[in-house]
């Protein structure tokens, strides 16, 4: 249509509506003349006009009330409620809408459920609402959904439950028919889930295939405790203000639920009690057997009438293989007097149960007689096909344990969220059919943003274990999940509301619960293993936990805390062996790399000192014959006994990342390189992410003088921290040795500049020749020796070999023997380096070096 | 929750701008109007319980009040405000509609059954709305004034005295010119 055009037109429509509907035809006829394009255009118009009445008259939004409030986006894709994002809406429905949601902070997904305003008109409601959720989820019941936070947004009132992957029970029952077996166990669970829940008081009222979700696994979850109570008042009448935890006195007068399901009493508006959980579960089993309810009838008014006045047709009738068992059952639930009904839900369940136990027990007896062949009852049905998936999965069970969230106000519980995970991964790697992905890798994973699935990739697993913790004085909340990182659904989950001192028992259901979801039977002394407590002294084991926190910094001025909070824990309990190994380590780590500022005999002492103790309170720590045999090689130089003990520990636990480091240092002090690689490629195999086993691969490459791949090795590990001025410097030096000295230089830069010293880099990123390169080497070296003495003036302890390795750097060859023979006599991890570090290799035809190696105790084991 | 004193001062220099001529203004506008609008309607309505009756003109003049500096602008800038108001009223339903369509099209989760009694009345006027979101754009191609009358109607809820006030008509003009745009809005919308 042209602008010109539609004015003509326009004229002539206005003016045919002037008038006479009689008059029109024969006006038309005239003004368009032999334009009969216009005239079919105007005739159209007219007709449309003729049936638009109404059309636009009320406002759009007005109209459209019900689709702005019926129609979510209330909550839009990509949104941020605090820690949750938003992804989609999955549905909705008469109390709110569902949206699938990423919790961004522990990398799951969850579901939030938005309840509609007008649900919640009374304050009193809600808080009944929130109340009979939050109990039902806090029964920790396999069947019960777990709710994580019922919170507000914006006004809006919304619920946060785990994510379940799955179908409705009622998409279920309308995709095919399923066999008594399903049947029975769907119900067993459900009823397990309102067990529960009636002994706590709650009521579910609604219970409905709608509101029941089944995972692909085969496991029942029940929804929506307490939003049956939020519709009561929903509908309006004056509801008293009821105390929920009591079953006797719900609100009268009111019809709620899906009159499907309902009991006869509630379709009367009387009061309920847990019979009415009861009549519903009735009907629903009965439904899943027969494919129609037991009183539908045509209309609402016809089903409320079946419901009051007709007994159920026998399920036989519809579906003839049922028990008679299960038939009886089913009846006697739907019952029209309560009083004929089973009295509590742990009788519907112990009759459920005998059921099914006479009906496997008929199923052995059948098939014992047929000996072999196919059994009919037996043909894998969906179902079963997909929970033998699951169980041969458990054959290679792999678990990563991520630490916890901190969901309390302060940081400082970081090291009890770490800790708590720490634990956890310790005492699952004693299980011996369970692979369990190594510390340091799994916690390096933590917060950076990756998907389960990704980090499952990483680490090689296939489930994870997360969590939350919540701590407020002497209290903890912990939510923790068991999720199958390809499926992304939780295996399992629990909600732990405990006092603190309780911790342990918490720690030993998580880690059994984690078996049991993994189908891993534990092996006899396994359990004892995993269960086994060092402290009973809540403190003690706090205190330790911390330690253990700081223990694994990488940056020695936090790596130095961990010694207070070891010694402070051995106070707190004097017989706390991991305490004792923790200040153990601190000292002999500390020590053997040169990170305190005490000698290297009084470190020595008092790591010994403090791992006697830990042996002699407790010697079955693996890492204790690991921590002798680290102490024989370096403060010792006995390789014999240290071979032997690293030997010992391999066998006992093959799969602790640090056994392969460290014996792979003692291949490389012996100067067996394919060895060290081999054992150093282990180590990282078994702790992807860890920086010190990746870095200790560079080392072994280099050493080997397989440059090329020894850079490459630096790089990749300079992804895992980007900002370690030792790795740059590492990088630098083989650059050097390849002759790449432009290179070179700008990894020295790099790292001079990470020190802090723009001066240094400055020199390093101009060379671009071995000249310049040695020349800025050379004034590097005499800075850091001057400041080196200035330390040692200060009465610091700085160890020899970094005069040592200036001096090589100087080019002040006498002076560095001096330091080097210095160098031997402090007993850390460098002089047992000597033998092959290719940065000595310019000093190997002195023959002073020959006597240092002789000192260090080289020639006598070669 | 009244606008920091800035944006009220910010939105009514938008508005005078561009009773000085500059045409952009409306765009830098419009999406502090659609948020302001949305935000409201969904308050107001949810707050209802049943019966929804909500007033378009009302929330357009709530959302001016909250918007705009009252001191600093002038009557010409109001109703320009509310020409904006009304087409933001416009895409808010729009994008309602469209995000109804696009669930039930696909992508759903089966997790949550929905309810269809509700689903099927919101999808026909989904259907609806977008229908008539099109044909207005088209009108608009050849006829900008009637889009414009349409849009202040039926989107910004406005009578016909009010919108003749705004668009600087008479309402004779506006009567004239409702008739046709709705009778080629309805041969659209059914075709």
């Amino acid at each position: 249509m042209d602008t010109d055009n539609w004015k003509k037109i326009k004229r002539v429509f206005d003016a045919a509506l002037e008038k006479e509907s009689g008059d029109r035809a024969h006006f038309l006829e005239e003004a368009c003349a032999d334009d009969s394009a216009m005239r079919r255009e105007i005739d159209e118009l007219l007709v449309a006009f003729g049936g638009a009445e109404g059309f636009l008259e009320a406002p759009a939004a007005e109209a459209m009330a019900s689709l702005l409030v019926s129609t979510p986006h209330r909550l839009a894709n990509g949104l941020r409620i605090g820690h949750y994002e938003i992804e989609s809406m999955t549905g909705s429905g008469g109390i709110g809408e569902v949206y699938l949601a990423a919790d961004k902070t522990l990398g799951r997904k969850v579901a939030i459920k938005v309840l509609n305003e007008r649900h919640l008109a009374q304050e009193s409601n809600l808080e009944r609402f929130k109340h009979e959720a939050i109990a039902a989820s806090a029964l920790n019941h396999p069947n019960i959904v777990v709710i994580h936070e019922i919170g507000e947004f914006e006004g809006l009132t919304f619920l946060v439950s785990e994510y379940i992957a799955g179908r409705t029970l009622r998409k279920l029952i309308l995709e095919k028919p399923l066999s008594e077996d399903e049947i029975l166990d769907f119900a067993i669970q459900i009823a397990s889930a309102l067990e529960a829940a009636h002994k706590e008081g709650i009521i579910h009222r609604d219970i409905k295939p709608e509101n029941i979700m089944i995972r692909p696994d085969g496991l029942a979850k029940v929804l929506d405790f307490g939003l049956a109570k939020l519709a009561v008042g929903a509908v309006g009448a004056a509801v008293p203000a009821v105390p929920v935890l009591d079953p006797n006195h719900t609100a009268d007068g009111l019809i709620v639920g899906t009159v499907r399901y309902m009991s006869p009493e509630q379709a009367s508006g009387k009061s309920v009690d847990s019979r009415t959980d009861i009549f519903s579960l009735g009907s629903v089993i009965y439904e899943m057997l027969t494919g129609v309810t037991p009183f539908e009838g045509e209309t609402l008014a016809e089903t409320v009438y079946n419901l009051k006045n007709l007994e159920a047709e026998n399920p036989s009738r519809f579906a003839p293989a049922v028990s008679e068992e299960l038939e009886a059952a089913v009846l006697k639930m739907l019952a029209k007097k309560r009083g004929d009904r089973y009295q509590s839900m742990e009788a519907v369940l112990a009759d459920l149960r005998r059921i099914l136990k006479q009906k496997e027990f008929e199923t052995e007896l059948r098939r014992s007689r047929e000996a072999v062949g196919v059994d009919e009852d037996r043909k894998s049905s969906d179902w079963t096909s997909v929970s033998t998936g699951a169980s041969s999965r458990s054959k290679t069970a792999s678990v990563a344990v991520l630490p916890f969230d901190n969901l309390s106000d302060d940081r400082e519980n970081d090291y009890f969220c770490e800790g708590l995970a720490g634990e956890l991964l310790n005492a699952l790697s004693k299980i011996e059919r369970l692979k369990v992905a190594a510390r340091t890798s799994s916690f390096t994973l933590k917060g950076k943003g990756r998907t389960l699935r990704e980090i499952g990739e990483i680490l090689k697993v296939k489930t994870v274990v997360e969590g939350s913790v919540r701590r407020s004085g002497d209290r903890v909340r912990i939510g923790v999940q068991l999720v199958d990182v390809d499926q992304g659904f939780s295996i399992w989950s629990e909600t732990y509301d405990r006092e603190l001192k309780d911790i342990y028992a918490v720690q030993d259901d998580i880690i059994l619960a984690v078996a049991e979801a993994l189908k891993i039977k534990l092996l006899s002394g396994e359990e004892a293993a995993v269960r086994k407590r060092y402290t009973q002294n809540t403190e003690a084991y706090l205190l330790y936990l911390k330690g253990v926190y700081y223990r694994w910094k990488l940056l020695p001025t936090e790596f130095q805390k961990c010694r207070e909070y070891f010694q402070k824990a051995i106070d707190a309990d004097p017989l706390f062996a991991p305490a004792y190994f923790g200040l153990s380590s601190y000292y002999g780590y500390g020590t053997a790399w040169g990170l305190l500022s005490i000698p290297t005999d009084e470190g020595w002492l008092k790591a010994e000192a403090a791992l006697a103790k830990a042996s002699e309170i407790d010697d079955s720590l693996p890492e204790i014959r690991l921590s002798l045999g680290a102490f024989s090689l370096v403060h010792y130089r006995d390789w014999e006994t240290s071979g032997e003990l690293f030997g010992e520990t391999l066998e006992h636990a093959p799969n602790l990342p640090e056994i392969h480091h460290a014996y792979g240092f003692y291949l490389l002090t012996l100067g067996d390189l394919a060895g060290a690689i081999a054992e150093s490629e282990r180590a990282l195999n078994l702790d992807p992410l860890s920086l010190t086993y990746s870095r200790f691969l560079g080392i072994c490459l280099y050493f080997a003088r397989r440059y090329d791949e020894a850079i490459r090795q630096f790089e990749k590990s300079l992804e895992l921290d980007p900002e370690n001025s030792d790795l740059l410097f590492l990088l630098g030096e083989v650059f050097g040795r390849q002759g790449m000295y432009s290179e070179a230089g700008s990894a020295f830069a790099a790292a001079m500049s990470l020190q802090g010293n723009a001066q240094a880099a400055a020199k390093f990123r101009g060379c671009s020749d071995e000249d310049s390169l040695f020349g800025a080497v050379r004034e590097m070296a005499d800075r850091n020796l001057s400041v080196m003495r200035s330390r040692i003036d200060e009465g610091h302890f700085v160890p020899a070999i970094g005069f040592a390795r200036m001096c090589v750097l100087n080019g002040d060859v006498d002076e560095a023997f001096e330091w080097l023979r210095k160098a031997i006599d402090e007993h850390n991890v460098f002089p047992l380096l000597f033998n092959t570090d290719p940065f000595y290799d310019g000093l190997r035809e002195d023959p002073r070096f020959k006597e240092v190696l002789n000192d260090i105790g080289f020639s006598s084991t070669e | 929750m009244a606008p920091e004193p800035d944006t009220a001062r910010e939105i009514s220099r938008i508005l005078r701008e561009w009773s000085e001529g500059n045409a952009d203004a409306s765009d830098e506008l419009m999406p502090l109007v659609y948020e302001e609008l949305r935000l409201q309607a969904s308050r107001y309505l949810r707050r209802e319980r049943q019966g929804h009756t909500l007033q378009t003109t009302a929330l357009i003049h709530e959302a001016y009040l909250k918007l705009v500096d009252q001191h600093e602008v002038n009557w010409q800038n109001r109703s320009h405000f509310f020409g904006i108001a009304a087409k933001a009223m416009k895409r808010i339903l729009v994008d309602y509609a469209r995000a109804r369509n696009r669930e039930k099209r696909g992508g759903r989760d089966e997790n949550v059954p929905l309810d269809e009694a509700l689903a099927a009345v919101s999808e026909e006027k989904s259907r609806e709305i977008i229908a008539l979101d099109e044909a207005l754009s088209r009108l608009a191609e050849f006829d900008a004034r009637q889009a414009e009358i349409v849009s202040l109607r039926y989107f910004g809820g406005f009578s016909i005295a009010e919108t003749a006030a705004s668009l600087g008509i008479s309402e004779a003009t506006v009567k004239r010119e409702w008739n046709s745009a709705k009778a080629w809005l309805k041969r659209e919308v059914s075709r």
